[in-house]
C-alpha cells in the first residue's frame, strides 16, 4: 500500500483490517452464542466465507439487500442477538442511512454496521465504490460509534471490543493490506494509541492523527519530518472517531502543538472536522486536515489515486511543513 | 369468540378521535380504519401479558406504518399497559406517545417506526431470533398497503420466504388511499395477493371490519408451514362518515367540532352494541 524508499516498514508485517474483522468475528462465534452475522452477499470479500461455513444458523445471508440487511440485523439485536451487518461502506451505511438512523440508533440496538471496502484504497473500482463520507454519515448519528481500524491487529482487537460494548457501532474497513504498526498500549475502543514511539515524547513540534489506511503514510511522514528536518511529531492513531478521545485532545492542545490530521475521506465530516469541532470550542490550536477535498474519486490504482488525491509523502511533508510555518502567522 | 373485541374496536375508535383532537394534528383515516384488527389481535390472538410486557415468549406485533399509532396506542391502554390518560398526552412534549412510535417494550410498543417499508424486515429479523432461540411464540407485523410501494418491503418478502419463517404472519392494511390520492392512481399496487404469492408466501384476503373472519384467517394463516400475509380490505376512517375512504384524511385531525360529530356516530354504533364503554 505504501512505496517508501526508507527500511522504516522492512520488520513490519502486512494483513488486512478486513482478515482482522473476520477471523475476530470467527473466534466470537466459536467462544459465543448471541453472536449473529448478517451478510449482504460478499462473503469473501468480508472474510466470512469461514464463518459461512462453519456457523450455517448464526450466518445469515439477505443477498444484494443492504436495507432489509439492516432492518433483519435490527430484529435480531432487538431479540438479544449482537449482531455484525457486513456490506460494503457505499452500499451501507450508503444506502441504508434511514434504516441505521432508525432502526438501529434510535433504539439503541446492538448492531455493528460494517462498511468493507472503504476510502479511495478500494482502487480500480472507480467513485461508485469509493466511500469518502461514511464517516460523516455516520458519526452525526446519536448513539453511533465509529471506529476504523487500520492494520490486522488493530481490527481484531477492536471488532472484539465492539461484540462486548452496548449499542450501536459502524465499523470501517479496508481492502488492501497495511502494516502492522508498534503501537504505545493495546488498542482500545474511544482511546488512541501512539504509533511508532521513538521516545521522543518530549519537545514536540507537532502532532499527527491519523486512522484507517493512512497510518502507514503517517508513519512514513513522521519519519521524514525527523530525519530530513528534525522536527518531532507523536502520531497517534485515532481509530475511534466517536466517540472522540477527549482526553488525548486535552493534553496535546494543554501544549499548544499544531494538529495534522489526515484521513481517507472527505474534509467534510471526517475525523478532521470532528476533532476541529472539539478544538474550536476548547483549545484552539493550528491544525490543517489533510482529506479529499469535496470531490469525487476516479479509477486508478490505490497508489495512483492517493498520489492524484494529494497523500503522496512529499505532498504529506509539504502540508506538514507549511502547518508549522504558519502557526504563528 | 365473544362479542368483547367489537366493544374494544369502539371504545379504541373514541379515543382515536379524543387523542387526535387533543393533540391537534396526526393520521385519522388508517387509524380508525385498522381499529378492528388490532382488536381482535389484542384480544383474541396475541399471547401476551401487560403485567409482564417484556415475557420472552410472548407473540409480537410491529407496527410498521408507524402514523396509525393512534390505534396501537388507544389499544395498548385499553389492555392496561398504561393508563389511559396517558393517551392524551399523544404528540406532546415528555409524553412517550410520540407522533410515530419510539419502542418502549414496557408500554407495550415494540418497534419504532414512520419511515414506511421498514417494519417488515425487522419482524422477519426478530422472528429469525425467535427461531434461533427455540421460541413458540408468534411474530406479526401491520403495514400499510401504501408503503409496498417501498423497495425495502419487497427484500424482505424474499427474505422471508427464503428462511421459511414460518413463525411469521404480515397483516395489510388494504385501504386504498395514501397522502396523495388513490394508491391504483398513485402507483398501482394491484394485483396485489398476486404479486405476494409469487415472491413465495401464503396470501389470504379478508374483510378488515368483520371479527369473526379476521379472527379465522389469522388463526388459519398461523398454522401455515411458510410466511403468510393477510390482506385485509378496510375502509379508511371506518365509523365516521365524513372521515371514511376520504384520502385528504390520511393525515388530518379533526377539529374539536368534527370530533363531537365523530363521537356522537361513534355512540350511536355502541347503542347498537348495548355494552359499556368509556
Amino acid at each position: 500500500m505504501i512505496n517508501q524508499d526508507s527500511t522504516i516498514f522492512n520488520d513490519l508485517s502486512l494483513g488486512s483490517t478486513r482478515d482482522g474483522f473476520g477471523d475476530a468475528v470467527y473466534d466470537l462465534m466459536s467462544q459465543r452464542d448471541d453472536i449473529v452475522v448478517v451478510c449482504g452477499d460478499l462473503r469473501e470479500s468480508l472474510r466470512l466465507g469461514k464463518v459461512a461455513d462453519d456457523f450455517p444458523d448464526r450466518f445469515v445471508e439477505v443477498g444484494v439487500a443492504e436495507q432489509n440487511l439492516i432492518g433483519v440485523a435490527a430484529g435480531l439485536a432487538k431479540e438479544g442477538f449482537k449482531v455484525f451487518a457486513a456490506s460494503f461502506a457505499v452500499f451501507s451505511p450508503g444506502r441504508t442511512h434511514d434504516q441505521i438512523r432508525v432502526n438501529v440508533c434510535y433504539p439503541n440496538r446492538n448492531v455493528v454496521v460494517v462498511g468493507g471496502h472503504s476510502g479511495l484504497s478500494v482502487g480500480p473500482d472507480g467513485a461508485t465504490h469509493q466511500a469518502l463520507e461514511d464517516v460523516a454519515m455516520m458519526r452525526v448519528l446519536p448513539n453511533m460509534k465509529v471506529v476504523a481500524p487500520s492494520d490486522y491487529v488493530s481490527a481484531f482487537e477492536l471488532t472484539k471490543q465492539l461484540a462486548s460494548l452496548e449499542g450501536p457501532a459502524y465499523l470501517r474497513l479496508l481492502r488492501p493490506k497495511t502494516y502492522t504498526q508498534p503501537v504505545d498500549q493495546s488498542y482500545k475502543v474511544g482511546s488512541s494509541q501512539l504509533v511508532a514511539e521513538n521516545n521522543i515524547d518530549s519537545n514536540l513540534d507537532l502532532i499527527i492523527i491519523a486512522n484507517g489506511v493512512m497510518i502507514d503514510r503517517a508513519v512514513q511522514l513522521k519519519f521524514d519530518l525527523w530525519s530530513l528536518h528534525q522536527i518531532k511529531a507523536q502520531l497517534a492513531n485515532m481509530h475511534t472517531v466517536k466517540p472522540l478521545d477527549i482526553g488525548y485532545l486535552r493534553q496535546i492542545t494543554a501544549k499548544k502543538l499544531p494538529i495534522l490530521v489526515i484521513e481517507d475521506h472527505q474534509v467534510v465530516g471526517g475525523l478532521g472536522s470532528a476533532i476541529a469541532e472539539w478544538v474550536s470550542q476548547n483549545k484552539s490550536v493550528p491544525m490543517k486536515i489533510i482529506g479529499v477535498e469535496d470531490k469525487f474519486g476516479c479509477s486508478g490504482h490505490a497508489e495512483q489515486l492517493l498520489k492524484k488525491y494529494g497523500f503522496s509523502q512529499s505532498d504529506l511533508l509539504k502540508s506538514a511543513l507549511s502547518l508549522l510555518e504558519n502557526q504563528h502567522s | 369468540m365473544s362479542q368483547k373485541s367489537e366493544t374494544d374496536a369502539l371504545i379504541i375508535r373514541r379515543h382515536i378521535i379524543k387523542m387526535l383532537e387533543l393533540a391537534g394534528s396526526g393520521h385519522a383515516g388508517g387509524a380508525l380504519g385498522i381499529a378492528d384488527i388490532l382488536a381482535v389481535l389484542y384480544r383474541e390472538i396475541l399471547r401476551h401479558d401487560p403485567q409482564n410486557p417484556t415475557w420472552e415468549n410472548r407473540d409480537r406485533f410491529v407496527l410498521s406504518n408507524g402514523h396509525t399509532c393512534p390505534a396501537l396506542y388507544a389499544t395498548l391502554a385499553l389492555h392496561n399497559y398504561f393508563p389511559k390518560d396517558e393517551l392524551w398526552q399523544l404528540r406532546q412534549i415528555n409524553s412517550f406517545l410520540e407522533g410515530h412510535p419510539h419502542e418502549n417494550v414496557e408500554k407495550g410498543i415494540e418497534l419504532s417506526s414512520g419511515p414506511l417499508g421498514q417494519g417488515l424486515s425487522q419482524m422477519l429479523g426478530m422472528s429469525l431470533a425467535g427461531r434461533l432461540k427455540q421460541l413458540d411464540n408468534h411474530f406479526f407485523a401491520l403495514l400499510s398497503d401504501g408503503e409496498h410501494q417501498e423497495g425495502q418491503t419487497w427484500e424482505a418478502y424474499q427474505f422471508g420466504a427464503k428462511y421459511k419463517l414460518a413463525n411469521a404472519t404480515v397483516i395489510i392494511d388494504r385501504n386504498y388511499i395514501q397522502i396523495s390520492g388513490v394508491t391504483e392512481q398513485i402507483m398501482p399496487l394491484d394485483p396485489f395477493a398476486d404479486k405476494i404469492r409469487s415472491f413465495g408466501w401464503q396470501v389470504y384476503e379478508v374483510n378488515g371490519h368483520d371479527h369473526q373472519a379476521i379472527y379465522q384467517t389469522i388463526r388459519e394463516a398461523m398454522t401455515d408451514e411458510q410466511p403468510s400475509a393477510i390482506i385485509a380490505y378496510t375502509t379508511p376512517g371506518k365509523g365516521v362518515d365524513f372521515i371514511e375512504a376520504k384520502f385528504t384524511w390520511h393525515g388530518d385531525a379533526p377539529d374539536p367540532q368534527q370530533a363531537r360529530t365523530a363521537l356522537r356516530q361513534l355512540n350511536s354504533l355502541a347503542g347498537k352494541l348495548d355494552t359499556q364503554y368509556d
